[in-house]
């Protein structure tokens, strides 16, 4: 019957779309000092995968090991030859994991949306993007040393100086000191070129924080030096980029950096066509106190929106120094190339990592790692899921294999997020949708996307917030003037589409493969692809919330209880901003929200990430703010009419605000929440029982993932029974009895996941309807003729192993080993097949 | 002295002057009483049941002064949108500056609304009741002049206690051209009263909110004052007969 229950269950599963959060990648491979492994993360199962290598006879890396950490691993970055950090992204954490135990032995909780991890002075260093701080940690206690908050957008990038005096830290949305002038204050656009349309709304202008119209600076911090010592910011470098992907020291101990420069000063996408996004290395010298930086086009050749995609460097998103050949490697994300840069920023060569197998298939560089002792180049490919091996004295592909031994991800959603991200399906081969969607989110900026020559759209809105149920028309024009870039994530059943919803699904965005990127429009099935990989993308919790889901006592100087209150109480603001993501998705009556064009009733959920467009004062963060085109606003007010009642009530502006800075996302914060622990840890209960209590309230499902007696181990908790299961369905295990089942080298995680996917977390991993503990050992033997060594139905996740006392085990690399055959003894050899998790 | 032509005169409305009315209500307010003032008036009775969006309640005798200063948004009390055409009669409800008045005895109500801003169009109406009940589903208008019945009964007139008529109409302030203030004075009887202070202008010009100085005012009502007279005369005259 309990078989029978979980067949059931897993058919259902089977039915449901594999959802993730589309890991920021930042340093996702490493190598140990030592060079004897090969580390990479496993994003969507929130594993570290451990390989061998390679040596002269084996030129593709032998995964080993595959190690469960937190939720969206985006960095691994090893510390020694034992042990390694993995920065995982969604869960808040850093898991430090034993190489050779192939557990976490403690987990680190950080501040949200952690990217980056460096090694300094005895201390790690861990960027947390959303929280725009680093995080200082001891990496021998583990004990928290300080916090340094940062004056810049989403620090991710690390490097450290060749002294080990300096950390640099890269901001991904630093934005190019641009800002919308206000509607009120902008010029009227141009008269259209297309003779039927009428005249065009009044709209913001996108202009330089220099235009004397701009009473406010925008500040341009692309890179902050910071002191290791005593953790004070020596200074700041601007002018390197609208958004810093990587930076390194490279080889001429000078700080380059890699990123993509926004055109939005150009006006209308016709002009912008093809050519909105430059990707660029910049050089900053680190000898000059007063800084001078160099950048350099990736793209010269490709001016004008059709070029040579052939040889075109699209979203360098990794930077690798390169000592020994007095060079740098760079990745570039949306053109499946590694270019290796002289010191003088000169294109020695560029590796097409498609010229291997699968022509077709998207790989996604995201980083690298050089074995010098292979002398081969290792790249971390995203969007394809492997790794492929570079030979540096050929400067060939020699070898790729898969980052995991099981990828979740079903086919057609790789095959649209591939085509969400390629670069060489535009006209010149320089960007995507990905360009201003970074890893399907956004740039921190607006853009105008205006067509002069478009035409008219009838859109069907209501009137609601003015009692109205009745359908109205709303025309919109193709002049619609600046828009902020919106996220991705969280797409799901959030249409109509587009700050003024004038797209009904994601296949309506199929034109700008041809209007913006001067590519070929795709095929229907294509972008039915396409919305497939968008609606598996679900937003991070809002890092405001308690685990438990509750407001906070206080956010940002006010109560968001007592703002929710005022919120719902006087039913003015949920008359449109209704729903735990704040918007009931109508095209609402649109004359007192800042515009003079029919607008969606936007969400709230993403308003915590906007609070640094401070217009009122004399510098400012970021030059767009929270609304459609991002200018003109105070927080907590988009809208042109004052709410009296809120200014009468003791501070009641900033509870408002604190709450909606608190709006649901549709992520809880269980999701992703763990805490690790080991013998003789007391049983966390307050942390435990409201994990459970999430987990009975379907807001995430609850896992236990570690080693008992140095095996791996893996449990479910089961909300009605209060047990937990392991893959034997009658399992029933209390958590204490699995707390003092694990021996004195062991440790266990208790992790929050997306509710329904801990059965594949922690019992059935494939999917396949057999509990992982029940399938089907491969079985293992000799042959005689000729003398080898083979097992049945070899699988990925079985590695064959050679041990000569049945204690000490090493991953058998080849066939070869087994020559000469010693003669079998006391002393063996003994051989096995080992699971890599 | 500028006439209210927009207004549906009613048997209640005097007159409206507005700068007589404003001056008269500072000269009255050093010689009357301040009115009472609950703030931040919630007339909800639990998580479940929204407020009205009354800013506070104001509690005046016959011979009390009242002054206050609001923002309302560019477009609250009247739409001036000519294409496509809006209800003239409707005003905007989340926009406007709601007040509930309770007059403790017979008065003559005189109320003025004044900016600053020589381009606000101001205007203000007055209901009978208090409005109890405001649920997510029902309309966010009203009616500014009395003639648009859907506008104000739907739903504010069910909105009373037990679901009874909430609102009726007495009167408004409205000049026919554009004028940064007005007035009216109304005889009212004991009891609540809402007001909604608003402004008119163009919506598809995205208007900026205004800013409003309000001032009520009370006297007592001359019939009533007449009949206290007339009883004081008699008892006079009573007592010199004695």
């Amino acid at each position: 019957m309990m078989r029978v229950l979980f067949l059931l269950l897993l058919i259902t599963l089977r039915g449901a779309a594999f959802e993730h959060f589309e890991a920021r990648h930042l340093h996702p491979v490493d190598l140990t000092p030592d060079g004897s492994r090969l580390l990479a993360v496993n994003s969507p199962e929130g594993r570290l995968s451990v390989f061998f290598p390679g040596d002269e006879s084996n030129t593709t890396p032998l995964l080993l090991s595959e190690i469960p950490v937190g939720l969206e691993p985006v960095t691994v970055r090893a510390l020694n030859n034992q042990q390694a950090w993995v920065v995982n992204e969604l869960s808040d954490s850093v898991s430090i994991v034993d190489l050779l135990k192939r557990a976490v032995i403690h987990t680190l909780s950080v501040p949200d949306e952690p990217a980056d991890v460096a090694f300094a002075n005895g201390h790690a260093f861990i960027s947390c993007g959303r929280a725009n701080s680093i995080a200082v940690y001891d990496t021998a206690t583990f004990a928290w040393v300080a916090n340094i908050p940062l004056g810049g957008v989403f620090p991710r990038a690390l490097a450290v100086s060749p002294d080990g005096s300096r950390i640099y830290a890269s901001f991904l949305l630093s934005g190019n000191n641009t800002t919308t002038l206000h509607f009120r204050n902008a010029p009227p656009q141009p008269a259209p070129t297309n003779p039927d349309l009428p005249a065009p709304p009044q709209v913001g202008l996108i202009v330089p924080d220099t235009d004397p119209r701009i009473p406010y600076d925008v500040i341009d911090h692309d890179i902050v030096e910071i002191s290791t010592t005593n953790y004070e910011i020596i200074r700041y470098h601007g002018g390197l980029g609208t958004n810093i992907f990587d930076i390194a020291i490279g080889p001429d101990h000078q700080l380059w950096s890699c990123a993509s420069e926004a055109r939005n000063l150009i006006r209308f996408e016709p002009e912008l066509n093809g050519i909105f996004a430059q990707s660029q290395v910049s050089i900053t010298s680190l000898d000059d106190p007063i800084t001078t930086s160099s950048t350099i086009d990736l793209n010269p050749h490709a001016p004008t929106k059709f070029a040579d995609k052939g040889i075109s460097l699209a979203q360098p998103m990794a930077l690798l120094s390169d000592p020994l050949r007095n060079s740098l490697w760079l990745a570039a994300f949306g053109s499946d190339r590694i270019a290796e840069i002289d010191t003088s920023a000169n294109i020695l060569r560029r590796i097409d990592l498609r010229s291997a197998s699968s022509p077709h298939m998207a790989r996604g560089p995201r980083g690298m790692v050089k074995s010098p002792a292979l002398n081969r180049l290792f790249t971390y490919n995203k969007l394809s899921g492997t790794l492929s091996v570079i030979d540096l004295t050929s400067h060939a592909v020699i070898s790729e294999i898969a980052i995991s031994s099981h990828d979740p991800m079903p086919p057609e959603q790789r095959h649209g997020r591939a085509l969400f991200f390629d670069s060489r399906l535009s006209g010149n081969g320089t960007v995507s949708c990905g360009a201003c969607h970074f890893d399907a989110d956004n740039d921190g900026i607006a853009w105008d996307l205006g067509d002069p020559n478009g035409e008219m759209l009838i859109l069907t809105g209501t009137n609601l917030s003015l009692g109205d149920t009745e359908p109205v028309d709303r025309p919109v024009h193709p002049m619609k003037g600046p828009m902020v870039t919106q996220s991705l994530r969280g797409i799901k059943n959030a249409g109509p589409f587009h700050w003024r919803g004038d797209k009904q699904s994601i296949q309506e965005f199929s034109s700008s493969f041809v209007k913006l990127q001067a590519g070929e429009e795709p095929t229907s099935t294509d972008m039915d692809h396409v919305a497939l990989y968008l609606e598996s993308l679900r937003n991070h919790p809002n890092p405001n919330r308690n685990l438990d889901n509750s407001l906070r006592p206080e956010v940002h100087h006010g109560n968001p209880e007592t703002g929710r209150q005022h919120f719902t109480k006087l039913n003015v603001c949920t008359k449109c901003h209704e729903g735990p993501r704040g918007t009931n998705h109508i095209i609402d009556e649109f004359t007192s929200v800042l515009t003079q064009q029919p607008v969606k009733n936007s969400t709230l959920e993403h308003s915590y990430r906007k609070i640094y467009f401070t217009p009122e004062k004399s510098l400012t963060l970021s030059g767009f703010g929270f609304t459609h085109d991002g200018s003109g606003h105070d927080l907590p007010r988009g809208h042109e009419y004052d709410l009296d009642r809120f200014e009468r009530i003791e501070n009641a502006e900033a509870d408002v605000l604190a709450y909606v800075l608190s709006t649901e996302t549709d992520t809880a914060p269980a999701v992703g929440s763990s805490l690790t622990l080991i013998p003789g840890d007391p049983d966390p209960v307050i942390f435990r029982s409201v994990m459970e209590s999430q987990a009975a309230a379907a807001a995430c499902d609850l896992v236990i993932r570690g080693t008992s007696r140095s095996q791996p181990i893996a449990y479910l908790y089961q909300p009605t029974t209060g047990t937990y299961r392991d893959g034997s369905p009658s399992s029933a295990l209390t958590f204490q009895e699995i707390l003092e089942s694990i021996g004195a080298a062991d440790a266990i995680t208790l992790l929050g996941v997306i509710p329904g996917a801990g059965t594949q977390f922690a019992i059935d991993r494939d999917l396949d309807g057999i509990p992982d503990g029940e399938e089907e050992p491969p079985s293992i033997g000799i042959s005689q003729f000729p003398l080898s060594l083979h097992w049945s139905a070899p699988q990925a996740d079985w590695i064959p192993e050679k041990s000569t006392d049945l204690l000490n085990w090493k991953p058998l690399l080849s066939p070869a080993n087994l020559f000469p055959m010693p003669i079998p003894s006391a002393g063996g050899p003994y051989f096995r097949l080992r699971r890599t998790w | 002295m500028v006439k209210s032509l927009f207004s549906e005169q009613t048997d209640q409305m005097k007159t409206s002057h507005t700068l007589e009315a404003i001056i008269a209500a500072a000269l009255m307010a050093a010689t009357s009483n301040a009115a009472t003032v609950i703030s931040n008036y919630d007339n909800s009775t639990g998580e479940s049941d929204p407020a009205f969006p009354y800013i506070d309640k104001v509690i005046m005798t016959a011979n009390d002064t009242w002054t206050d200063s609001v923002s309302v948004g560019g477009w609250s009390f009247r739409d001036l949108r000519s294409e496509p055409a809006p209800n003239p009669s409707r005003g905007w409800g989340h926009s406007s500056a709601w007040f509930l008045l309770e007059v403790t005895q017979p008065a003559e109500v005189t109320i003025a609304m004044l900016s600053a801003d020589p381009t606000a169009w101001a205007g203000f109406v007055i209901y009978s009741g208090e409005s109890i009940d405001d649920t997510p589903d029902n309309a966010h208008t009203y009616s500014n002049d009395g003639l648009d019945f859907e506008a104000l009964n739907s739903p504010w007139d069910q909105n009373g206690p037990g679901g009874t008529a909430g609102l009726g109409y007495v009167g408004n302030g409205h000049e026919v051209a554009s004028a940064p203030g007005t007035s009216g004075t109304f005889d009212l009887a004991p009891g609540v009263y809402t007001i909604a202070f608003g402004n008119a202008a163009d919506s598809l010009a995205s208007p900026t909110a205004k800013t409003f100085d309000l001032s009520i005012t009370t006297v007592p009502e001359p019939s009533a004052a007449m009949l206290s007279a007339l009883t004081v005369a008699c008892f006079a005259a009573h007592r010199r007969r004695a």
